[in-house]
């Protein structure tokens, strides 16, 4: 290998380090923001759960809401 | 788990970085196709992740077959997709190595061509998936065609060493057929494609989970304006 050969690989290597580093920042982001929406997804599904489970009922005589009081 | 997972995209990030030095400046030029040799190095990476890739697409596709659990479907799926994408890097970078060996782009050898048939049965397994509705319908026919298409794997492995082809043999019985700072450099690109793998495995199975999330959400919302 000439050491003019040398120096292009060299400069291939910078080259395709930068780019690695770039991508793998996204790589980094990406993840990230997949756990995120994975962990949203998980509490919006809790809340739909808690909205289905059947309610007591609110109207008086069941014991429900209390009245105004002084 | 966190910290784990911290740690391995730590090492994947670094990693990478040795595995591009070993490539460019670790290891020698080939004696007659010179600094060209090194996109055989990125060739094997992506040859190692594919095969690693579709054995788990046909492995998670039976387990499904056995136990009808929807999340080994979602790991044949993300797994084909995956191993699809790095069949493409196969094969461009084959055709590039094949420019600079052979002096011709393309030829129809029993090794090309049985990697362009793997390529393309993957493809069409992706598209069914795409055209089917009804998680439990489209993973049950998706996991039969995967496991008919992975068939292509072991006779793509095979084709060098079954029938007279122009692709280099490397691994052998009796060992390899490279000089042993090119094997350091080989085995190196493999472990680094295979961490990256695993990386993007785990961000295609979380979003492929937000999918079908907020997919069950819609439905939802569907049934409760219904009522």
């Amino acid at each position: 290998m000439s050491p003019l050969e040398h120096q292009y690989l060299l400069y291939l290597f910078v080259a395709y380090s930068a780019v690695w580093i770039v991508m793998f920042g996204f790589l980094y982001r990406m993840s990230q923001k997949a756990r995120e929406l994975e962990r949203e997804v998980f509490l919006m599904r809790a809340y739909w759960d808690g909205l289905e489970e059947p309610r007591e009922s609110p109207l008086p005589g069941d014991g429900g809401v209390p009245g105004p009081t002084v | 788990m966190a910290r784990f997972r911290s740690w391995g995209l730590a090492l994947l990030g670094a990693g990478m970085v040795a595995v591009l030095y070993l490539i460019f400046l670790g290891s020698p030029d080939d004696a007659v196709l010179g600094p060209s040799q090194r996109i055989f190095y990125v060739h094997m990476g992506a040859a190692a992740v594919a095969g690693v890739a579709y054995t788990i697409t046909a492995a998670a596709s039976l387990l499904y077959l056995g136990t009808r659990r929807l999340s080994f479907d979602q790991w044949a799926a993300a797994s084909a997709e995956i191993g699809t994408a790095f069949t493409t890097m196969l094969l461009v970078s084959g055709v590039l190595w094949g420019r600079a060996a052979w002096g011709i782009w393309w030829t129809w050898d029993p090794r090309l061509t049985a990697t362009v048939i793997l390529w393309v049965l993957f493809m069409g397994y992706l598209m069914v998936r795409q055209w089917t509705d009804g998680r439990e319908r489209r993973a049950r026919v998706a996991s039969v065609l995967a496991l008919a298409a992975y068939v292509a794997v072991p006779i793509d492995y095979m084709t060098i060493r079954w029938w007279k082809s122009i692709h280099p043999v490397v691994m052998t019985s009796h060992g390899f057929n490279m000089a042993p700072s090119m094997v350091v450099a080989m085995f190196a690109a493999m472990a680094g494609m295979l961490l990256l793998f695993a990386a993007w495995m785990q961000i295609r199975l979380a979003l492929m989970r937000v999918e079908w999330g907020m997919e069950d959400a819609r439905n939802r919302m569907r049934g409760m304006g219904r009522r």
